[in-house]
Protein backbone atom coordinates (compact mmCIF):
# COMPACT_ATOMS: atom_id res chain seq x y z
CA UNK A 1 0.00 0.00 0.00
CA UNK A 2 2.34 2.26 1.41
CA UNK A 3 4.95 1.93 -2.23
CA UNK A 4 1.51 2.64 -4.39
CA UNK A 5 0.59 5.51 -2.78
CA UNK A 6 4.24 7.12 -3.05
CA UNK A 7 4.63 6.21 -6.64
CA UNK A 8 0.64 7.60 -7.61
CA UNK A 9 1.86 10.67 -5.43
CA UNK A 10 5.64 10.98 -7.85
CA UNK A 11 3.73 10.75 -10.69
CA UNK A 12 0.95 12.99 -9.61
CA UNK A 13 4.01 15.23 -8.71
CA UNK A 14 5.75 15.44 -12.45
CA UNK A 15 2.49 16.18 -14.03
CA UNK A 16 2.25 19.47 -11.48
CA UNK A 17 5.81 20.32 -12.09
CA UNK A 18 4.98 19.98 -16.23
CA UNK A 19 1.94 22.22 -15.47
CA UNK A 20 4.05 25.04 -13.14
CA UNK A 21 6.54 24.59 -16.64
CA UNK A 22 3.95 25.37 -18.76
CA UNK A 23 2.77 28.70 -16.26
CA UNK A 24 6.39 29.88 -16.09
CA UNK A 25 6.50 29.99 -20.05
CA UNK A 26 3.40 31.39 -20.28
CA UNK A 27 3.86 34.36 -17.89
CA UNK A 28 7.29 34.75 -19.43
CA UNK A 29 9.02 34.44 -15.57
CA UNK A 30 11.61 31.83 -17.36
CA UNK A 31 14.29 33.57 -19.39
CA UNK A 32 16.82 31.65 -20.96
CA UNK A 33 20.80 33.34 -21.42
CA UNK A 34 23.50 33.74 -19.42
CA UNK A 35 22.78 35.60 -15.75
CA UNK A 36 24.77 37.12 -13.07
CA UNK A 37 23.47 35.80 -9.50
CA UNK A 38 24.18 38.04 -6.70
CA UNK A 39 26.58 34.93 -5.36
CA UNK A 40 29.04 35.87 -8.84
CA UNK A 41 27.73 32.85 -10.14
CA UNK A 42 26.26 32.55 -14.06
CA UNK A 43 23.88 30.79 -14.52
CA UNK A 44 22.33 29.72 -17.89
CA UNK A 45 18.15 30.70 -17.08
CA UNK A 46 16.15 33.00 -14.24
CA UNK A 47 13.23 32.82 -12.98
CA UNK A 48 11.11 36.05 -12.64
CA UNK A 49 7.99 35.81 -10.66
CA UNK A 50 7.21 39.32 -10.77
CA UNK A 51 3.91 39.61 -12.78
CA UNK A 52 2.66 36.30 -10.47
CA UNK A 53 0.71 39.18 -8.39
CA UNK A 54 -1.17 40.33 -11.40
CA UNK A 55 -2.88 37.06 -12.59
CA UNK A 56 -5.00 35.84 -9.05
CA UNK A 57 -6.26 32.93 -11.08
CA UNK A 58 -2.15 31.61 -11.54
CA UNK A 59 -0.98 32.65 -7.63
CA UNK A 60 -4.34 30.10 -6.41
CA UNK A 61 -2.91 26.69 -8.62
CA UNK A 62 0.57 27.31 -7.30
CA UNK A 63 -0.76 27.63 -3.62
CA UNK A 64 -2.64 24.28 -4.86
CA UNK A 65 0.57 23.00 -5.61
CA UNK A 66 2.67 24.22 -2.79
CA UNK A 67 -0.67 22.27 -0.21
CA UNK A 68 -0.44 19.06 -2.69
CA UNK A 69 2.95 19.04 -1.71
CA UNK A 70 2.33 19.41 1.92
CA UNK A 71 -0.51 16.82 2.44
CA UNK A 72 1.49 14.40 0.67
CA UNK A 73 5.07 14.81 1.96
CA UNK A 74 4.68 15.58 5.83
CA UNK A 75 1.90 15.76 8.23
CA UNK A 76 -0.30 18.69 7.53
CA UNK A 77 -2.66 18.88 10.86
CA UNK A 78 -1.45 21.74 13.34
CA UNK A 79 1.04 23.09 10.74
CA UNK A 80 1.44 26.92 10.94
CA UNK A 81 2.74 28.26 7.58
CA UNK A 82 5.56 30.97 8.01
CA UNK A 83 5.90 33.08 4.81
CA UNK A 84 9.51 34.88 3.90
CA UNK A 85 9.45 38.35 2.93
CA UNK A 86 9.51 39.86 -0.02
CA UNK A 87 8.34 36.93 -2.15
CA UNK A 88 7.56 34.03 -0.22
CA UNK A 89 4.85 36.18 2.19
CA UNK A 90 2.28 36.41 -0.47
CA UNK A 91 2.58 33.01 -1.79
CA UNK A 92 2.73 31.55 1.96
CA UNK A 93 -0.97 34.19 2.57
CA UNK A 94 -2.03 31.77 -0.67
CA UNK A 95 -0.93 28.67 0.85
CA UNK A 96 -2.42 29.20 4.40
CA UNK A 97 -5.98 30.53 2.74
CA UNK A 98 -6.58 27.64 0.64
CA UNK A 99 -5.00 25.08 3.74
CA UNK A 100 -7.00 26.80 5.97
CA UNK A 101 -4.03 27.04 8.68
CA UNK A 102 -2.95 30.18 10.76
CA UNK A 103 -0.27 32.08 9.17
CA UNK A 104 2.92 33.57 10.68
CA UNK A 105 5.91 35.74 9.27
CA UNK A 106 9.72 35.91 9.70
CA UNK A 107 10.36 39.90 10.11
CA UNK A 108 12.77 41.18 6.89
CA UNK A 109 14.00 44.05 9.17
CA UNK A 110 14.25 44.45 13.23
CA UNK A 111 11.71 46.30 14.54
CA UNK A 112 12.58 49.66 16.18
CA UNK A 113 9.52 51.23 17.52
CA UNK A 114 6.93 49.26 19.29
CA UNK A 115 8.03 45.42 20.82
CA UNK A 116 11.27 43.80 19.52
CA UNK A 117 10.69 40.39 17.64
CA UNK A 118 11.63 38.23 14.64
CA UNK A 119 8.09 36.66 14.23
CA UNK A 120 4.75 38.26 13.61
CA UNK A 121 1.78 36.62 14.22
CA UNK A 122 1.05 34.10 17.20
CA UNK A 123 3.42 31.03 17.45
CA UNK A 124 3.68 29.23 21.13
CA UNK A 125 6.53 27.36 22.01
CA UNK A 126 6.46 24.09 20.21
CA UNK A 127 4.37 24.79 17.62
CA UNK A 128 5.07 22.95 14.00
CA UNK A 129 5.97 25.71 10.87
CA UNK A 130 6.09 24.30 7.79
CA UNK A 131 8.91 27.39 5.88
CA UNK A 132 7.13 29.08 2.43
CA UNK A 133 9.50 30.94 0.13
CA UNK A 134 9.22 31.13 -3.76
CA UNK A 135 12.74 29.77 -4.90
CA UNK A 136 15.35 27.42 -2.87
CA UNK A 137 19.20 28.45 -4.25
CA UNK A 138 21.60 27.64 -1.62
CA UNK A 139 19.13 28.00 1.14
CA UNK A 140 20.33 30.93 2.84
CA UNK A 141 17.36 32.99 3.39
CA UNK A 142 15.38 29.64 4.46
CA UNK A 143 18.56 28.70 7.24
CA UNK A 144 17.93 32.30 8.26
CA UNK A 145 14.29 31.86 8.52
CA UNK A 146 14.33 28.17 10.25
CA UNK A 147 16.59 29.69 13.09
CA UNK A 148 14.18 33.08 13.73
CA UNK A 149 11.10 30.51 14.08
CA UNK A 150 13.63 28.12 16.35
CA UNK A 151 15.01 30.93 18.84
CA UNK A 152 10.85 32.20 19.36
CA UNK A 153 10.25 28.51 20.24
CA UNK A 154 8.30 27.16 17.25
CA UNK A 155 9.96 23.61 15.56
CA UNK A 156 10.63 23.57 11.66
CA UNK A 157 11.11 20.38 9.85
CA UNK A 158 9.83 21.19 6.31
CA UNK A 159 10.21 24.24 4.07
CA UNK A 160 8.19 24.44 0.72
CA UNK A 161 9.37 26.16 -2.67
CA UNK A 162 8.02 26.31 -5.96
CA UNK A 163 11.23 25.26 -7.61
CA UNK A 164 14.75 24.17 -5.81
CA UNK A 165 17.18 25.46 -7.75
CA UNK A 166 19.68 22.78 -7.07
CA UNK A 167 22.80 25.05 -5.55
CA UNK A 168 23.32 23.17 -2.67
CA UNK A 169 19.83 24.68 -0.86
CA UNK A 170 18.51 21.02 -0.06
CA UNK A 171 22.12 19.49 1.37
CA UNK A 172 22.49 22.94 3.48
CA UNK A 173 19.24 22.86 4.72
CA UNK A 174 19.39 18.79 5.82
CA UNK A 175 22.59 19.92 7.83
CA UNK A 176 20.57 21.88 9.72
CA UNK A 177 17.73 19.60 10.15
CA UNK A 178 15.17 21.03 7.80
CA UNK A 179 13.67 18.88 4.52
CA UNK A 180 13.07 21.04 1.69
CA UNK A 181 10.18 20.43 -0.61
CA UNK A 182 9.91 21.69 -3.79
CA UNK A 183 7.05 21.56 -5.97
CA UNK A 184 9.76 21.03 -9.30
CA UNK A 185 13.24 20.74 -9.55
CA UNK A 186 14.93 23.37 -12.04
CA UNK A 187 16.43 20.16 -13.78
CA UNK A 188 13.08 18.30 -14.22
CA UNK A 189 11.54 20.89 -15.18
CA UNK A 190 14.04 22.07 -17.95
CA UNK A 191 14.17 18.64 -18.90
CA UNK A 192 10.86 18.19 -19.47
CA UNK A 193 10.71 21.70 -21.64
CA UNK A 194 13.69 20.25 -23.92
CA UNK A 195 11.86 17.27 -25.29
CA UNK A 196 8.24 19.64 -25.40
CA UNK A 197 10.06 22.01 -27.26
CA UNK A 198 9.78 24.66 -24.81
CA UNK A 199 13.09 26.53 -24.88
CA UNK A 200 14.19 28.52 -27.59
CA UNK A 201 16.44 26.93 -30.28
CA UNK A 202 19.74 29.13 -29.66
CA UNK A 203 19.30 28.28 -25.95
CA UNK A 204 18.60 24.55 -26.49
CA UNK A 205 22.40 24.20 -26.48
CA UNK A 206 23.26 26.10 -23.15
CA UNK A 207 20.57 24.35 -21.49
CA UNK A 208 21.57 20.88 -22.50
CA UNK A 209 25.44 21.76 -21.28
CA UNK A 210 23.73 22.93 -18.25
CA UNK A 211 21.74 19.69 -17.60
CA UNK A 212 24.36 17.56 -18.55
CA UNK A 213 26.89 19.31 -15.88
CA UNK A 214 24.00 18.71 -13.42
CA UNK A 215 23.26 14.83 -14.07
CA UNK A 216 26.96 13.94 -13.60
CA UNK A 217 27.64 15.90 -10.59
CA UNK A 218 24.28 14.46 -9.32
CA UNK A 219 24.88 11.35 -7.20
CA UNK A 220 23.08 12.19 -4.04
CA UNK A 221 19.92 12.43 -4.64
CA UNK B 1 -22.28 46.24 6.48
CA UNK B 2 -23.15 47.44 10.14
CA UNK B 3 -23.57 43.34 11.38
CA UNK B 4 -20.70 42.34 9.98
CA UNK B 5 -18.63 46.06 11.30
CA UNK B 6 -19.34 45.12 15.09
CA UNK B 7 -18.34 41.59 14.47
CA UNK B 8 -15.01 43.00 13.06
CA UNK B 9 -14.62 45.31 16.41
CA UNK B 10 -15.38 42.60 18.37
CA UNK B 11 -12.58 40.76 17.08
CA UNK B 12 -10.47 43.34 17.13
CA UNK B 13 -10.92 43.62 20.91
CA UNK B 14 -10.93 39.79 21.77
CA UNK B 15 -7.90 38.83 20.10
CA UNK B 16 -5.99 42.25 21.93
CA UNK B 17 -5.25 43.70 18.24
CA UNK B 18 -6.18 47.01 19.80
CA UNK B 19 -4.35 47.92 23.43
CA UNK B 20 -4.53 50.65 25.50
CA UNK B 21 -1.10 52.13 27.00
CA UNK B 22 1.42 54.51 25.55
CA UNK B 23 3.54 53.57 22.59
CA UNK B 24 6.19 55.36 20.50
CA UNK B 25 5.14 54.94 17.18
CA UNK B 26 6.80 55.02 13.85
CA UNK B 27 6.98 59.17 14.07
CA UNK B 28 7.63 59.41 17.30
CA UNK B 29 4.15 60.61 18.62
CA UNK B 30 2.37 58.68 21.24
CA UNK B 31 -0.59 57.44 21.63
CA UNK B 32 -3.37 56.16 24.19
CA UNK B 33 -3.73 53.22 22.00
CA UNK B 34 -2.10 50.41 20.01
CA UNK B 35 -3.40 48.68 17.18
CA UNK B 36 -1.23 46.30 15.12
CA UNK B 37 -3.25 44.16 13.21
CA UNK B 38 -0.24 41.61 11.87
CA UNK B 39 -0.96 38.62 14.09
CA UNK B 40 -4.82 38.71 12.30
CA UNK B 41 -3.67 35.80 9.80
CA UNK B 42 -2.94 33.48 12.47
CA UNK B 43 -6.51 33.10 13.06
CA UNK B 44 -7.66 31.72 10.05
CA UNK B 45 -11.58 32.18 10.53
CA UNK B 46 -11.25 36.25 11.56
CA UNK B 47 -8.80 36.42 8.86
CA UNK B 48 -11.31 35.80 6.45
CA UNK B 49 -14.27 37.83 8.21
CA UNK B 50 -12.35 40.61 8.30
CA UNK B 51 -10.92 40.23 4.57
CA UNK B 52 -14.75 39.72 3.71
CA UNK B 53 -15.40 43.42 5.24
CA UNK B 54 -12.53 44.68 3.15
CA UNK B 55 -13.55 42.74 -0.33
CA UNK B 56 -16.74 44.00 0.19
CA UNK B 57 -16.27 47.77 0.64
CA UNK B 58 -13.65 47.48 -2.71
CA UNK B 59 -16.10 45.89 -4.61
CA UNK B 60 -18.83 48.08 -3.86
CA UNK B 61 -17.91 51.14 -2.06
CA UNK B 62 -14.65 52.83 -4.57
CA UNK B 63 -15.64 52.26 -8.20
CA UNK B 64 -14.52 50.53 -11.04
CA UNK B 65 -10.36 49.99 -10.45
CA UNK B 66 -7.95 47.93 -12.20
CA UNK B 67 -5.42 46.69 -8.98
CA UNK B 68 -5.20 46.83 -5.25
CA UNK B 69 -1.51 48.29 -3.77
CA UNK B 70 -0.71 46.79 -0.29
CA UNK B 71 1.58 48.57 1.68
CA UNK B 72 4.45 46.77 2.97
CA UNK B 73 4.84 43.29 4.31
CA UNK B 74 2.31 44.17 6.80
CA UNK B 75 -0.46 45.25 4.48
CA UNK B 76 0.84 41.76 2.40
CA UNK B 77 -1.60 39.59 3.93
CA UNK B 78 -4.63 41.22 3.57
CA UNK B 79 -3.81 42.42 0.10
CA UNK B 80 -3.14 38.52 -1.01
CA UNK B 81 -6.46 37.83 0.55
CA UNK B 82 -8.56 39.97 -0.77
CA UNK B 83 -7.06 39.95 -4.25
CA UNK B 84 -7.78 36.18 -3.83
CA UNK B 85 -11.75 37.03 -3.14
CA UNK B 86 -12.19 39.45 -5.56
CA UNK B 87 -9.88 38.15 -8.18
CA UNK B 88 -7.86 41.06 -8.95
CA UNK B 89 -4.58 41.99 -9.62
CA UNK B 90 -2.48 43.48 -6.61
CA UNK B 91 1.01 45.03 -5.99
CA UNK B 92 3.19 45.21 -3.02
CA UNK B 93 4.41 48.92 -2.55
CA UNK B 94 7.81 47.88 0.09
CA UNK B 95 8.21 50.12 3.00
CA UNK B 96 11.43 52.42 3.10
CA UNK B 97 12.66 50.45 6.11
CA UNK B 98 13.61 47.22 3.64
CA UNK B 99 16.69 46.48 2.25
CA UNK B 100 15.85 46.10 -0.87
CA UNK B 101 12.96 49.42 -1.12
CA UNK B 102 16.23 51.38 -3.25
CA UNK B 103 16.45 48.86 -5.56
CA UNK B 104 12.83 47.80 -6.42
CA UNK B 105 10.14 49.67 -4.69
CA UNK B 106 7.60 46.88 -5.84
CA UNK B 107 7.06 43.25 -5.82
CA UNK B 108 4.53 42.59 -8.97
CA UNK B 109 3.73 45.15 -11.48
CA UNK B 110 2.21 48.28 -12.26
CA UNK B 111 1.02 49.29 -15.75
CA UNK B 112 0.69 53.09 -16.84
CA UNK B 113 -2.41 54.82 -16.21
CA UNK B 114 -4.34 51.70 -14.87
CA UNK B 115 -6.51 52.85 -11.62
CA UNK B 116 -4.93 51.47 -8.01
CA UNK B 117 -6.46 51.12 -4.64
CA UNK B 118 -4.32 51.33 -1.91
CA UNK B 119 -4.63 49.06 1.15
CA UNK B 120 -3.32 48.61 4.27
CA UNK B 121 -3.95 47.80 7.59
CA UNK B 122 -4.50 50.99 9.87
CA UNK B 123 -3.71 54.60 8.94
CA UNK B 124 -2.61 57.50 11.81
CA UNK B 125 -1.24 60.32 10.17
CA UNK B 126 -1.38 58.87 6.72
CA UNK B 127 2.53 59.56 5.92
CA UNK B 128 3.05 56.03 4.96
CA UNK B 129 0.04 55.94 1.94
CA UNK B 130 0.57 59.69 0.80
CA UNK B 131 4.74 57.71 0.48
CA UNK B 132 3.12 54.67 -1.39
CA UNK B 133 0.70 57.16 -3.50
CA UNK B 134 3.72 58.99 -4.86
CA UNK B 135 5.86 56.12 -5.48
CA UNK B 136 2.56 53.99 -7.42
CA UNK B 137 2.51 58.02 -9.80
CA UNK B 138 6.11 58.11 -10.14
CA UNK B 139 5.35 54.66 -12.00
CA UNK B 140 2.23 56.43 -14.24
CA UNK B 141 -0.58 54.18 -12.42
CA UNK B 142 -3.79 56.90 -10.69
CA UNK B 143 -4.19 56.92 -7.33
CA UNK B 144 -7.47 58.44 -6.03
CA UNK B 145 -8.82 55.90 -3.11
CA UNK B 146 -7.31 54.03 -0.27
CA UNK B 147 -8.80 52.06 2.13
CA UNK B 148 -7.35 50.69 5.41
CA UNK B 149 -9.38 48.20 8.39
CA UNK B 150 -9.10 50.73 11.21
CA UNK B 151 -8.31 54.56 10.75
CA UNK B 152 -6.61 55.98 14.08
CA UNK B 153 -7.95 59.31 13.02
CA UNK B 154 -4.69 61.07 13.54
CA UNK B 155 -4.64 63.16 10.21
CA UNK B 156 -4.87 60.68 7.75
CA UNK B 157 -7.69 61.70 5.95
CA UNK B 158 -6.67 65.04 6.16
CA UNK B 159 -3.03 64.68 4.51
CA UNK B 160 -4.09 62.05 2.09
CA UNK B 161 -7.20 64.51 0.82
CA UNK B 162 -4.40 67.12 0.13
CA UNK B 163 -2.84 64.57 -2.00
CA UNK B 164 -5.93 64.08 -3.52
CA UNK B 165 -7.08 60.82 -1.88
CA UNK B 166 -9.81 59.86 -0.18
CA UNK B 167 -9.95 57.26 2.67
CA UNK B 168 -12.09 54.91 3.42
CA UNK B 169 -12.00 52.50 6.52
CA UNK B 170 -13.88 49.51 7.60
CA UNK B 171 -13.63 50.88 11.03
CA UNK B 172 -12.43 54.10 12.77
CA UNK B 173 -10.80 53.79 16.10
CA UNK B 174 -13.50 55.70 18.42
CA UNK B 175 -16.46 53.25 17.08
CA UNK B 176 -14.48 50.48 18.66
CA UNK B 177 -13.96 52.00 21.65
CA UNK B 178 -17.28 51.11 23.33
CA UNK B 179 -15.72 51.83 27.37
CA UNK B 180 -12.25 52.06 28.74
CA UNK B 181 -12.49 48.48 29.46
CA UNK B 182 -13.49 47.28 26.08
CA UNK B 183 -10.63 49.39 24.40
CA UNK B 184 -7.96 47.67 26.46
CA UNK B 185 -7.18 43.67 26.26
CA UNK B 186 -9.66 41.93 28.57
CA UNK B 187 -7.69 38.24 28.40
CA UNK B 188 -5.40 36.38 26.59
CA UNK B 189 -6.38 36.02 22.94
CA UNK B 190 -7.84 32.10 22.78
Amino acid sequence: MYGLETKLWAEKKSVLGKELAAILVRLGALRFGNFVLTSGRTSPYYIDLRLLPSYPGVLERIADMYVAVMENEMEIGGLKVAGIPTAGLPLATAVSLRAKLPLIYVRETPKLHGEMKMIEGILSKGDAVVLIDDLATTGGSLLKAAEAVRMSGGRVEHAVVLIDREEGGFENLAKAGVKLHAVSRISELLSWLEVVGGIPADQVGVIREYLSARRSGENAR
Amino acid sequence: MRDSRSGIADILRRRGFIRKGSYLLHLGNSSEFYVDLRALPSYPDDFDQVTSALAELLSTGVGDFDRIAGIGDGAAPLTVAVSLKLQKPYVIVKKMEADNSFRDPLLGELNQGERVILLDDVASTGVTLACAASIIRAFGARVDTAVVLVDRELGASALLSASGIRLFSVLKLSEIQVDGEARGRRGPPS
